[in-house]
């Protein structure tokens, strides 16, 4: 009796944050991106040079919560083009600046000065914007951009910020989305393999991975490792993937910390929710206690914060509402996780297949199961567990139901034991 | 003397955002002028004291701007090509110090962390770096930023002597300092045959004892697994008989229900450690006493109840 009580007292807890999470006021969110995306206060000059970063977390919101249709996206593209750096010679680096910070005519063009050139990060939010926006990035130029990607490589196999800037993990994420957005799946313009060692010689004892080799283990560099393996499809090469599950899933406390023993913070539900997915594991978390986290840091006129009583900033919003996304939460638009954007902006910049669309779409969906069986994760057959233990009080990841079209697939899916036909 | 007296030659460089501008920051008037001679000063290429002096202002007013720290490195570059070794090395140990506020200042920024490893390359006095570092982490014992340095400073100029020393104090400090474990397996990666006999039971007994002290850290068990399970367990018994002992509070229930609150006196890591071990041995027994471990942290540890249902199904796993 007093089991069942317990186990009862749980199940209506849970109910009751769930009803929480899900009043997450997600219409005062979009106006506080539409509110950052015109003008911010004095307070934010230390912006000034990443301009373009805050525009992709204000518009990725916006994408997310569904409405783009609020926005004037040919304003913010013709802007987002004025950032490019065209080449002054042929063969030349390209690739986007951070903000108009250097003057000069607002169009694309030429360096004004060997201090403007175009900055990696700045380049892969550019390309991330003009695709949610809908471009077709017709006048990005592209042999420019990779021509950048490549120059910012070093022997260590990572990647530099700018020419002669500092180089770290963050980077080489960068890189990689680069060359997917660009039209370079297998990321020919760089050095696949000593960017792979780079990464694999970041991870630690623990488990997790770090900034660099010897760094300690932290949410944001293991998704940047993570999503840039991924991405030049050398992911079954992590040697120790399931220590890394370990250390991901062991971090969630309600909402995520981004090291051992500090404290939660909203963007870890991003940055480690999906760093499971793209392991195959996004199922594990705890989709409601990802909510309820959220939902107390949300801050009443719009916008979420770090943690509760923080005030709001663009990057812990739309991470925050990335986090809700990854756990499967209602009302929000789904993520590619490799890439940091919506599932629409990336099939629809065709850098994820239709799903379900075709054959190409199937031999995706194979290459990916056989991934995933390298790693021995067999997310399917988990799941299918989780599924059959009500009485614990968790709900099924919603996401995974909503992967199909019809019930029948979804059962058909269950039964064939196979792995989630994600990405 | 005024800025504008100061750059009387120069025409301020305006920022041009275009007819309808996007995330536009309304800045103060001293940033707007700042900027526009600073501006003028890049496309100019002005490699001059007063230069210098503008870029510190431009980096005050935001130290993220990662072309004005670059401009720095150039302009202290070509300004002393010509000069002595002498006076080269007063400008740098200048620019070291200049370094010092800011690093102070923005505990948090990459590029002025990146600009210190310049400033330390061209002064050469590396030893010094280990005093500054600690009084950063006297403020911030977790510093991200402080902590490469540190490792970057340490391994490029072998300062290894006291390091172990200094770890084992901040762990002493907070046995919860993630980074500090994290350094210790830094050191003695660097400094020792990490899979030695003698390290390995050197290592195991410096993590029980903190183990022993504070059972529920993630960082102590870590550190402990960390250095046994390249290694192998079945080597070190003393692990599981550890593991055994601080888990017994909740095996003495065998199945039955933990009651409301009592979980937090369980030691979720001993249960957690002892199901990679048993799962490590790949016997018949082993595997199953593991499942059952794992079936008992779906209930004391349910946040990750999925996890630990998937760790019961792949005993090889952590294989």
């Amino acid at each position: 009796m007093l089991k069942t009580a317990a186990t009862l007292y749980r199940y209506h807890h849970r109910i009751l944050l769930a009803v929480m999470a899900a009043g997450l006021n997600l219409s005062s969110h979009a106006n506080y991106f539409l509110k950052c995306l015109q003008t911010l206060p004095h307070q934010y000059t230390s912006l000034d040079t990443n301009r373009l970063t805050v525009a992709y977390f204000c518009v990725a919101g916006l994408d997310v919560l569904g409405r783009l249709d609020a926005l004037d996206a040919p304003r913010i593209i013709r802007w987002v083009y004025a950032q490019q750096v065209l080449p002054t010679a042929a063969g030349a680096p390209g690739g986007f600046r951070g903000g108009p910070f250097l003057g000069g005519e607002f169009c694309g063009r030429p360096a004004n000065s060997s201090f403007d050139s175009g900055h990696i990060a700045m380049t892969y939010t550019a390309l991330a914007l003009l695709a949610m926006l809908g471009d077709d990035l017709s006048a990005v130029d592209r042999t420019a951009a990779l021509a950048l990607v490549s120059s910012l490589q070093d022997s260590s196999g990572a990647f530099s910020s700018t020419a002669g800037g500092e180089s770290d993990m963050r980077f080489v994420f960068c890189a990689a989305a680069i060359c997917t957005m660009l039209g370079d799946p297998g990321c020919s313009s760089i050095d696949v393999d000593a960017a792979t060692s780079y990464i694999l010689a970041s991870q630690n004892y623990d488990g997790g991975i770090g900034l660099g080799p010897g760094m300690e283990s932290h949410g944001g560099s293991i998704y940047t490792a993570v999503a840039a393996l991924t991405l030049l499809g050398t992911l079954p090469r992590l040697p120790r993937a399931n220590e890394l599950v370990h250390w991901c899933i062991h971090r969630q406390l309600g909402g995520y910390q981004g090291r051992p023993n500090k404290d939660e913070d909203t963007c870890y539900s991003f940055w480690l929710g999906a760093s499971l997915e793209l392991l195959g594991a996004g199922g594990m978390s705890d989709r409601v206690a990802i909510g309820d986290f959220a939902s107390r840091c949300e801050f009443k006129h719009g916008g979420i914060g770090k943690c509760a009583g923080n005030h709001p900033d663009v990057l812990h919003s739309y991470y925050a509402l990335c986090g809700l996304s990854l756990a499967g939460w209602e009302g929000l638009s789904r993520l590619d996780a490799r890439l940091g954007i919506t599932r629409r902006a990336s099939i629809s910049a065709g850098w994820l297949p239709m799903p379900n669309a075709d054959s190409a779409c199937a031999e995706c969906d194979e290459a990916q199961s056989h991934a995933m069986e390298d790693l021995s994760l067999r997310h399917a057959s988990d799941v299918k567990v989780a599924l059959e233990q009500p009485t614990a009080g968790y709900a099924p990841p919603s996401f995974i139901e909503s992967s199909f079209r019809t019930k029948v697939e979804y059962e058909r899916w269950v039964a064939s034991g196979r792995a989630l036909p994600s990405q | 003397m005024k800025l504008a007296d100061v750059f009387s030659d120069l025409e301020p460089l305006e920022q041009n955002e275009g007819p309808q501008p996007v995330v536009q920051i309304a800045a103060t008037p001293q940033f707007v002028e700042v900027m526009g001679y600073f501006r003028r000063v890049l496309v100019n290429q002005e490699f001059s004291q007063r230069a210098l002096q503008l870029s510190a202002q431009a980096i005050a007013l935001n130290a993220a701007n990662y072309t004005a720290w670059q401009f720095r490195r150039r302009c202290l570059t070509e300004l002393h090509a010509a000069s002595s070794e002498e006076q080269r090395l007063a400008a740098w140990r200048d620019e070291l110090e200049f370094c010092d506020e800011q690093c102070r200042n923005n505990m948090k920024n990459y590029q002025v962390w990146f600009h210190r490893r310049a400033c330390v390359e061209q002064v050469g006095e590396p030893q010094k770096e280990l005093q500054f570092i600690e009084e950063i982490l006297a403020e911030d014992a977790k510093n991200y930023h402080a902590w490469g340095h540190r490792q970057w400073a340490l391994r490029t100029y072998s300062l290894w002597a006291d390091e172990l020393s200094f770890v084992e104090r901040l762990i002493k400090e907070d046995l919860r300092n993630n980074s500090a474990w994290n350094q210790r397996y830094y050191v003695l990666q660097h400094t020792t045959d990490i899979k030695s006999p003698e390290v390995v039971k050197a290592e195991i007994a410096f993590a029980s004892k903190w183990i022993e002290i504070e059972p529920n850290n993630d960082s102590s068990w870590a550190y402990l697994k960390g250095i046994v399970r390249p290694v192998g367990y079945s080597a070190y018994p003393e692990v599981q008989q550890m593991c055994e002992r601080l888990a017994a509070g909740a095996l003495d229930e065998a199945a039955g229900p933990t009651q409301e609150g009592d979980a937090s006196k369980i030691c979720l890591n001993a249960l957690s450690l002892l199901v990679d071990i048993l799962q490590a041995q790949n016997t018949p027994k082993g595997t199953a006493r593991a499942e059952a471990l794992c079936k008992q942290l779906q209930r004391l540890d349910p946040i990750r109840i999925n996890y630990w249902i998937w760790r019961a199904q792949q005993p090889r796993a952590m294989g």
